[in-house]
């Protein structure tokens, strides 16, 4: 029924005509499918569709990102010919999750200014976080970035928010493996003359579920009875695959 | 949090974070990482070829090939071990109805196994809260590989067949460790010795067992025919039972220590080793052995060439990953 709800209200604001949207009234309608994301032994399936119409002539930016926190990041040092671990960096304000699409470069659709306001850029998510005290703040923010990009935890993607045949604008998030479960938001923002001109947010709730969930939560809270578990099944699957396998047709050769 | 990415892997096979998946894409919910159902079972099946074909243990191969498809070295490992618990159930099933194994000799090395084991275990997790878990398994890793690779390189150039290991019984070795303290009567490998050295010969294995995933046969076998004089034939049934059990022991402490052992990815595995090792047996008679000995060993050293690379090589950000739960 609620489906039902989500769909006409939809279909609605598609049916709306583009001078509906003025930018004093509603510049910016959001849609997301795949609020409600199950963390299952079928990873892949775990996305988040962000559909958006926006007002006449205006982009659009969003944001898919999870509370800032405080974290700690091993640090690597050079120790002989090797990179050893030498110390830790501690962080506050660090989301695990930040990606951020939009339908160009922000440097060409937004103001230094409004990008640093909303945290939409790498220098306004720089400006966000705080670096222990007594260490270069630039050097490792740097490096935090550097190491959360590779990791895809952290992304800018000028251009990810594409245009759909109905004039209206579309993203897809690929949620990360190892994504913790908890609330996640989405930012959406109506972009014009530099400015932010609408925006809408939307939480998005991401628990774990089915096998993955109950293996996770066993591995964790009850390491032991999961590793006896873990041994049982290593022997059961090794004595049913020999079975089943010896008796397939391989060849003339010695088995 | 589950495991992030190995920064030694390669990422082969691991589904790409922002794009769409293969749609055969398996999360593995302890490794933290997603991969292909093929690539998974690939994996197995190529390391149970390999060992059903050269007759060579596949536990050396399987943990690095983990590493260089994405998976946390840690998780590897225990994994690789729980993978062991199952490839050696069945043989250890057959020996021991065989009546080859010596099941008073293999307790004495099992006791040493989950001690040894238990204290591999704990040295990983000291070295995981210190941040170079990672960096002490791939340089254990490249060690073993070039010695295996060396070896099996040797074995392949000479095409010697190991020579009859029953000939080298009573060894000077046997003699000198016969003499230490808590000497005891094992009747069915008809030997006379202290239970020291098969104790110590134990503890070796689990350490390897729980620092390195590997079941130790390449080191226990020669070792237990050398320095115990015990008959081959009961060799092969009683290293096999005390690899399954301390196998099993380390995974049980890795599990509840370290959290690291991905039942998924060990399933996965098994599946692919069983079915790799069966064919890999069966074209054993019309493959030239000792070539492919050679083709093998220079992969293995290859591998172990890369391995060392990557550790020298400056890693992408100065800081890493908190990276275990």
């Amino acid at each position: 029924m609620r489906g039902i709800a989500a769909v006409s209200l939809w279909l609605f604001a598609l049916a709306a005509p583009a001078g509906a949207y003025g930018a004093a009234a509603t510049p910016i309608v959001m849609h997301v499918e795949g609020a409600d994301i199950r963390l299952t032994t079928r990873y892949e399936e775990a996305r988040t569709r962000v559909m958006l119409r926006v007002c006449e002539g205006c982009d659009a930016v969003v944001r898919l990102s999870s509370p800032a926190v405080e974290a700690r990041f091993p640090l690597k040092g050079k120790t002989g010919p090797f990179w050893l671990t030498v110390g830790r960096v501690s962080f506050h304000g660090v989301p695990w999750l930040y990606l951020v699409k939009s339908t160009g470069s922000l440097d060409r659709i937004l103001s230094p200014a409004e990008s640093r306001r909303y945290a939409l850029d790498e220098a306004g998510l720089e400006a966000s976080i705080r670096v222990q005290s007594g260490v270069d703040r630039r050097l490792y923010l740097n490096e935090l970035v550097k190491l959360k990009k590779a990791e895809g935890t952290f992304g800018f993607d000028a251009g990810g928010l594409r245009k759909r045949g109905d004039g209206g604008l579309e993203a897809v998030f690929r949620w990360p493996a190892g994504t913790p479960p908890g609330r996640y938001t989405i930012d959406a923002f109506a972009v014009s003359g530099g400015r932010v001109v609408g925006r809408v947010s939307r939480d998005v709730l991401v628990h774990e579920a089915g096998l993955a969930a109950w293996i996770s939560r066993l591995a964790v809270n009850h390491g032991v009875v999961y590793g006896v578990l873990a041994v049982l099944v290593a022997m059961l699957t090794g004595l049913i695959a020999r079975l089943v396998f010896r008796r397939m047709p391989l060849g003339s050769g010695r088995s | 949090m589950p495991f992030g990415n190995s920064s030694f892997g390669c990422g082969w096979g691991v589904a790409p974070r922002d794009e769409g998946g293969t749609g055969l894409d398996i999360f593995l919910p302890v490794a933290g990482v997603s991969l292909n159902a093929f690539v998974l079972v690939g994996v197995g099946a190529l390391v149970g070829f390999l060992s059903g074909l050269l007759g060579v243990g596949g536990g050396f191969l399987l943990t690095p090939l983990l590493i260089m498809f994405g998976i946390d070295p840690l998780v590897a490992v225990a994994t690789g071990t729980n993978a062991i618990v199952g490839a050696s159930t069945s043989g250890t099933l057959a020996h021991l109805r065989a009546k080859n194994v010596d099941v008073k000799l293999g307790m004495i090395m099992l006791a040493g196994g989950v001690l040894g084991g238990g204290a591999g275990t704990v040295l990983l997790r000291i070295l995981r809260q210190e941040g170079n878990a990672d960096v002490v398994i791939v340089f254990s890793y490249v060690v073993l590989l070039a010695l295996m690779g060396g070896l099996m390189f040797v074995e392949g150039l000479t095409s010697q067949v190991r020579g009859d290991y029953d000939a080298q019984r009573k060894s000077g070795a046997y003699r000198m460790l016969a003499r230490l303290p808590f000497r005891m009567r094992f009747p069915v490998s008809d030997i006379e010795t202290s239970a020291f050295a098969p104790f110590v010969l134990g503890i070796a294995v689990g350490v390897l067992a729980a620092v390195m995933g590997v079941g130790g046969g390449f080191f226990l076998i020669p070792a237990m025919t050398y320095f115990l004089a015990v008959p081959m034939r009961i060799v092969v049934g009683t290293s096999l039972f005390q690899m399954l059990f301390t196998s099993a022991s380390v995974t049980i402490l890795q599990a509840a220590l370290n959290h690291s052992v991905d039942v998924v990815l060990a399933v996965g595995l098994l599946i692919g080793a069983t079915l790799g090792a069966q064919v890999g047996a069966s074209l054993a008679g019309r493959l030239r052995g000792d070539q492919l000995k050679i083709v093998l060993s220079l992969l293995v050293l290859a591998l172990s060439i890369k391995m060392f690379n990557d550790l020298l090589l400056m890693p992408v950000s100065f800081l890493t990953l908190p990276g275990a739960r």
